[in-house]
């Protein structure tokens, strides 16, 4: 939050830094969330239980396309398309003595290619539409605070692949969001694009139960804290 | 020149030479025995769990075993009598309620 007071202090003391009139923002956001995914995290130990050193990873990285527009000077909707996507694999180094000699042979040539191997191939996916709605109890020419809370449809999905085979499951379910938003009010622009910036940390509910005969009462748990980071086109 | 020229070729030898496929699990594609090791004699649970961690086929229910090597035979088959779905299995060992061993195995058609 600090960073985002420091780019608006920066902004705000150029000339092109305008008051603003803006009451809708477009924009794309880059979000890092840590899912609690129980049922993955069981299933990473029954693979380290088999022998295997599976890897899953805490954070998922995603992305959210969205319009945030002001309904009062009080409030403010916003509507959003994200992707959040969570990675877990078993991998196969190859030997370090043939990858060297792999590289010297080939002039350097074989550096290029990865030393390991993606055995088992774990990606878990959810696509959301999100909608939430912010009560600004903080608001100056410059920046704003909000608290928001709001509900998300997601369609999630998970690809397990093996060499041999490929597993693939989906659902879709509802849940909730509520978070806490630090605006930039005022705008800077970079040529004629009015460019705004906006920063964002909350907590997920969405826990989404694969629909697969197999899966039993498997869950993609997307739940837990978010952190996300956007920038917007003032209109 | 001549030697960059040979470069590709040169990865592409090698890369066929990594490509070691001796991975920490056994792909199957027909019923096949398996062994393990009990360090004492108890009450023996084995079972088969997809990758979804739902049990598709108990082997062994609370048997009572002795200490010493066994082995068993899974005939690919979920408890209904169906071949089960290409995927990852894993086969777990209970001795006196007590996970001892969990055996991974790809399998295919």
């Amino acid at each position: 939050m600090s960073a985002l007071m420091m780019l608006c202090l920066i902004f705000q003391s150029v000339p092109v830094c305008e008051d603003n009139g803006t009451t809708i923002r477009l924009g794309v956001s880059s979000t890092a969330s840590f899912p609690s995914m129980e049922d993955e995290k069981e299933f990473a130990d029954m693979m380290n239980a088999a022998g295997l050193s599976f890897e899953l990873a805490g954070t998922a990285w995603g992305g959210t396309a969205e319009i945030l527009g002001d309904l009062t000077s009080r409030f403010r909707l916003r509507g959003g398309i994200s992707v959040s996507r969570l990675h877990g694999a078993y991998s196969k180094g190859y030997d370090p003595m043939t990858y060297i000699v792999l590289g010297i042979l080939s002039l350097g040539m074989g550096f290029f290619i990865p030393q390991d191997e993606n055995v088992i191939d774990l990606n878990d996916e959810a696509f959301s539409i999100e909608t939430e709605m912010y009560y600004l109890f903080s608001r100056s020419r410059s920046v704003s605070f909000s608290v928001g809370a709001g509900p998300m449809f997601t369609f999630a999905g998970r690809r397990l692949d093996s060499p041999n085979t490929s597993t693939k499951g989906n659902g879709t379910g509802f849940g909730m969001m509520a978070s806490l938003r630090l605006d930039q009010e005022s705008r800077w622009k970079l040529g004629f694009i009015p460019l705004m910036f906006g920063l964002e940390a909350g907590y997920r509910m969405n826990a989404v139960e694969i629909d697969n005969n197999e899966a039993g009462d498997f869950q993609l748990d997307f739940s837990g804290l978010f952190l996300k980071v956007g920038s917007y086109i003032g209109l | 020149m001549i030697r960059l020229y040979f470069a590709p070729i040169v990865i592409l030898f090698l890369m066929a030479g990594c490509d070691d496929t001796s991975y920490p699990f056994d792909s199957v594609t027909e019923p096949f025995t398996f062994t393990y090791e009990l360090a004492a004699d108890g009450s023996v649970d084995i079972f088969v769990v997809n990758s979804y961690l739902v049990i598709v086929r108990n082997l062994v229910n609370d048997e009572s075993q002795t200490q010493g090597s066994h082995s068993l035979e899974w005939d690919l088959q979920d408890n209904g009598g169906r071949r089960v779905p290409e995927g990852l299995y894993y086969i777990r060992i209970m001795l006196d309620d007590e996970l001892i061993k969990t055996l991974m195995y790809e399998v295919y058609k």
